[in-house]
């Protein structure tokens, strides 16, 4: 059990640090650190949403990631963390639901730009988070 | 006034790298603990600005490894506690209340992960699956059927034994870690990895464990290239996985 008190001075942004299992150069992508440095659970609604909608990944990704998960469930949004649901979405790429969680999305970038003409989706759930927020 | 993390009040920083916005970072001591912290420009870092810049990913970029690389220099040393970004303080008065308050959690976490480092493990999967409905030329409906609900059972027990691989790496570099934990998977375009990401684990592994630790991986690694996995490691980082309580700590003083 030998320490290696020289390999910690080596800063993972930088080459070299215990790289040769990985076949991708850069240790600290920006998803390793942006996954460290914001809201861990947000972005777990990002990746959801890339997953589905090939439309602005990244905008709505990084929009999605700045807010924080209290916030998403104070708006009443939580429908990621019903892991079956997503899994379903992932085996069958089930339209129905795509479309639904498109207009859930839509309806979720509208009250992060605080805009108030986006509701085109009639969630009660929505609604009554959307007052409260 | 921005907060980057928490470290013990005695510990000999200095010489920080620059921070965010290129601002000089200094540490700012109350009682046992010191905040690294660095004041920010009033223009551009407002609240509105990271509001406004949410979307901005370049804008994001920088300040995320910024807040990083502060980070990454103090874990060489010492003991720190990562907060989240962006930690926002109007004055020194807000702060010093903030870890006033936070402090029994936040030596608590500096406890914990004094003398360790945490890495990161991702393992991939590289195989492609076979999709025989799909390639059936299929002479009847009835057919086709047949062949995908065969293709649906064999990739459910294919996922069954993924998922058990998966967690038996997960276990077994657990065994050398004083802490660890499994995090969501990264989708690949966050990733940037074609590959679908199977595990996207944290380790907290001691300096004394750290030679044994990069040994197992290598061994699991090359155990894994058979399987049509990928692993891949990187760290290490500041304890980002592991100081949750004490973070959260520091976010509920503020209400």
């Amino acid at each position: 059990m030998t320490s290696d008190p020289g390999g910690l001075r080596r800063n993972p942004a930088s080459s070299g640090t215990a790289n040769y299992l990985q076949t991708h150069p850069r240790s600290d992508s920006l998803a390793d650190v942006l996954e460290r440095v914001l809201d861990k659970g947000i972005v777990i609604v990002g990746d959801i949403q890339i997953r589905l909608l090939d439309i602005e990944l990244l905008t709505i990704k990084v929009r999605l990631m700045v807010a924080s998960v209290d916030k998403a469930r104070e708006m009443g949004i939580n429908w990621w963390e019903n892991d079956e649901f997503i899994t379903r979405l992932d085996d069958h790429g089930d339209k129905g639901e795509l479309s639904e969680l498109g207009r859930r999305l839509e309806a979720l970038e509208g009250r992060m730009n605080e805009s108030p003409q986006v509701e085109s989706n009639p969630a009660g759930r929505e609604e009554e988070a959307r007052g409260r927020s | 006034m921005h907060a980057y993390g928490i470290i013990g009040a005695d510990e000999p920083l200095t010489q920080f790298p620059p921070g965010i916005a290129d601002t000089s970072v200094w540490v700012f001591g109350v009682n046992s603990l010191a905040a690294i912290v660095s004041l920010l420009p009033v223009e551009g870092f407002g609240v509105t600005d990271w509001e406004r810049n949410a979307t901005n990913v370049g804008w994001l970029e920088r300040i995320a490894r910024q807040h990083h690389e502060v980070l990454q220099y103090a874990a060489i040393t010492a003991a720190v506690v990562p907060l989240r970004l962006p930690s926002l303080y109007g004055n020194l008065e807000s702060l010093r209340e903030t870890l006033h308050a936070a402090s029994d959690r936040v030596e608590r976490a500096l406890g914990r992960i004094r003398g360790r480092l945490e890495w990161a493990v991702k393992v991939y999967r590289t195989a492609e699956e076979q999709n025989s409905a799909a390639n059936t030329a299929s002479t009847s409906g009835r057919d086709y059927l047949l062949a995908r609900s065969r293709d649906l059972s064999a990739r459910s027990t294919a996922q069954e034994r993924l998922r058990e691989q998966v967690g038996e790496i997960h276990d077994a570099l657990g065994q050398v870690s004083a802490e660890y934990v499994a995090n969501q998977p990264q989708d690949a375009v966050l990733s940037g990895h074609r590959e679908q990401m199977l595990l996207n684990g944290a380790y907290l592994v001691s300096l004394a464990d750290q030679a044994r630790f990069l040994e197992l991986v290598g061994e699991i690694a090359d155990d894994c290239l058979a399987r049509g996995l990928l692993v891949e490691v990187s760290g290490p980082w500041p304890a980002y996985n592991f100081t949750g309580d004490a973070e959260a700590a520091t976010r509920e003083a503020i209400k």
